[in-house]
């Protein structure tokens, strides 16, 4: 079975050396948008920063201590004590949020994600700008998310289950799209979050969050969650719940060891 | 090191009989078998969000025989649960109004013309905070997705097989026409787990739609074939 994909995927390759490699296309195209959009990202960054104070994010533990951002988006998502529950950065900036102002998770997530769409160009949101703030300060630092507490190991369990659970009108799973290198949906292609780093070659959940150059939007894990999910035809997966996080803790831990080049721009 | 921990979890072990219900959570501890089916579940109650009046969209969330056991098995069925599958989903197929037992009548009475810009669109059916497709969008082909098509695109997908000359390449013959139309009608009566959607039975193209597409493939006018 393995030769006979792998004897397709050949034969797939030749007849594209022939016309235009479209993986390469991606790569070339993929370099010149970086050289179009870095500045545009560093700019985010510096804005998300001046929001990090305004948030009042500067008293808010994110692994490291009080307003300890320098490494911290590298071993998140981890469990907290004093929420009692797995968070990714993005939940913590919004449980921190909604310890400021007397609010629930779920109401400041469902307030700093207005606006979340589909496919077309939007503003990015004072969220995105902090979440590119923070991920900005573990440039290059090697991901490692923690797994040893039981609610961290019960996290990735149901997040695995839920990778290969098919499901919706489209009978899809995550590992659909997402298991085995090479794999092109038109032509954009697809993470492997089936194996872990180094194993699979084709995985880029260490770039986020992006700007997505196509749809001229910013987009971090739980909306990519979301976005994925609305595509299979299934309900809305709401920002800051306890599956985005556990998905979020699943894909790090897929890439551990990997540097962080977030944030960073796709196509 | 290893001293503390084992001093600490035996301290703890000697508060569990102190501590109100910390035996029930013990023994509760969500890890093996059904248990752990419970646990998947509340994370999914606790994290969507349903989108009132888009029951489709929302009965996705639980799972018909086939998808709990592709699943279960990640994809990868042992035989007898892969002869359930196949014999399950074959009897969910359904024909053309126009259908009279001669496959031959799909390519008088197809026409490739109807559903070739659905072969590369991706709208429909899509619901929720993020956006919802226009409601008038009553089927779903997007093929090109995982396929490649017109010989002179280069945009396709490569999870399914290249369909370029995919009539060229074989006889127009009864069995041809039937393979092609149960195969996109219910992928899974073939290859249960397949990554193809099931088209029919979930209603994502009716069966006039998929006999279009059978031509859509074969006909020698189709640009499939061109």
């Amino acid at each position: 079975m393995r030769g006979k994909v792998l004897l397709t995927l050949c034969l797939l390759g030749f007849s594209f050396a022939e016309n235009q490699d479209p993986v390469k296309h991606v790569q070339e195209q993929r370099r010149m948008l970086r050289e179009t959009y870095g500045l545009l990202i560093e700019q985010y960054i510096e804005e998300g920063k001046e929001l990090f104070k305004k948030y009042g994010l500067d008293k808010c533990d994110f692994g490291a201590g009080p307003g300890v951002v320098k490494g911290v988006a590298a071993k998140l998502p981890r469990y907290f004590p004093d929420a009692d529950r797995v968070m990714s950065l993005e939940t913590r900036i919004y449980y921190c949020i909604a310890k400021n102002r007397g609010k629930t998770i779920q109401e400041v997530a469902s307030e700093m994600t207005k606006n979340w769409q589909g496919p077309g160009s939007r503003p990015p949101s004072d969220m995105d700008k902090i979440s590119f703030y923070i991920v900005s300060e573990s440039r290059g630092m090697k991901i490692e998310p923690s797994v040893s507490h039981p609610k961290e190991k019960e996290a990735l369990k149901v997040a695995e289950a839920v990778f290969y659970k098919r499901w919706g009108t489209l009978d899809f799973s995550c590992a659909v799209c997402h298991a085995g290198d090479g794999k092109r949906i038109r032509l954009q292609q697809t993470s492997n979050y089936a194996d872990p780093y180094p194993k699979a070659k084709q995985q880029d959940a260490n770039i986020y969050p992006i700007f997505r150059a196509a749809s001229e939007a910013t987009q971090f894990f739980h909306h990519r969650w979301a976005d994925c999910l609305w595509q299979m035809r299934l309900p809305t997966l709401l920002p800051g719940s306890p599956l985005s996080d556990a998905l979020t803790l699943y894909v790090y831990n897929m890439i551990r060891g990997k540097p962080i080049e977030g944030p960073n721009v796709a196509r | 090191m290893r001293k503390v921990w084992f001093l600490v979890s035996f301290g703890a072990l000697l508060c569990i009989p102190f501590i109100p219900e910390a035996k029930e959570k013990v023994k509760k501890e969500p890890t093996k078998g059904e248990d752990f089916e419970l646990v998947v579940e509340r994370y999914i109650r606790e994290s969507f969000e349903p989108v009132p009046g888009y029951p489709g969209v929302n009965l996705g969330l639980s799972q018909d025989y086939s998808q709990q056991m592709c699943s279960k098995y990640k994809d990868n069925p042992p035989e007898k649960v892969w002869k359930n599958i196949t014999e399950l989903e074959r009897s969910t197929i359904k024909y053309p109004s126009y259908f009279n037992g001669d496959w031959m009548v799909i390519m008088e009475k197809g026409d490739w013309k109807r559903v070739a810009p659905l072969a590369k669109s991706g709208r429909g059916f899509r619901a929720g905070k993020l956006q919802t497709d226009p409601a008038d969008i009553r089927a779903f082909g997007n093929c090109q997705a995982c396929h490649m098509l017109e010989k002179t695109e280069v945009v396709g997908g490569n999870f399914g097989p290249p369909l370029t000359n995919y009539g060229k390449q074989r006889q127009i013959t009864p069995e041809v026409i039937k393979y092609t139309y149960e195969k996109i009608y219910n992928s899974w009566a073939y290859v249960p787990c397949s990554s193809m959607p099931r088209y029919g039975f979930h209603g994502l193209l009716s069966p006039e739609q998929i006999a279009d597409f059978v031509h859509y493939l074969l006909s020698p006018d189709s640009p499939i074939n061109k």
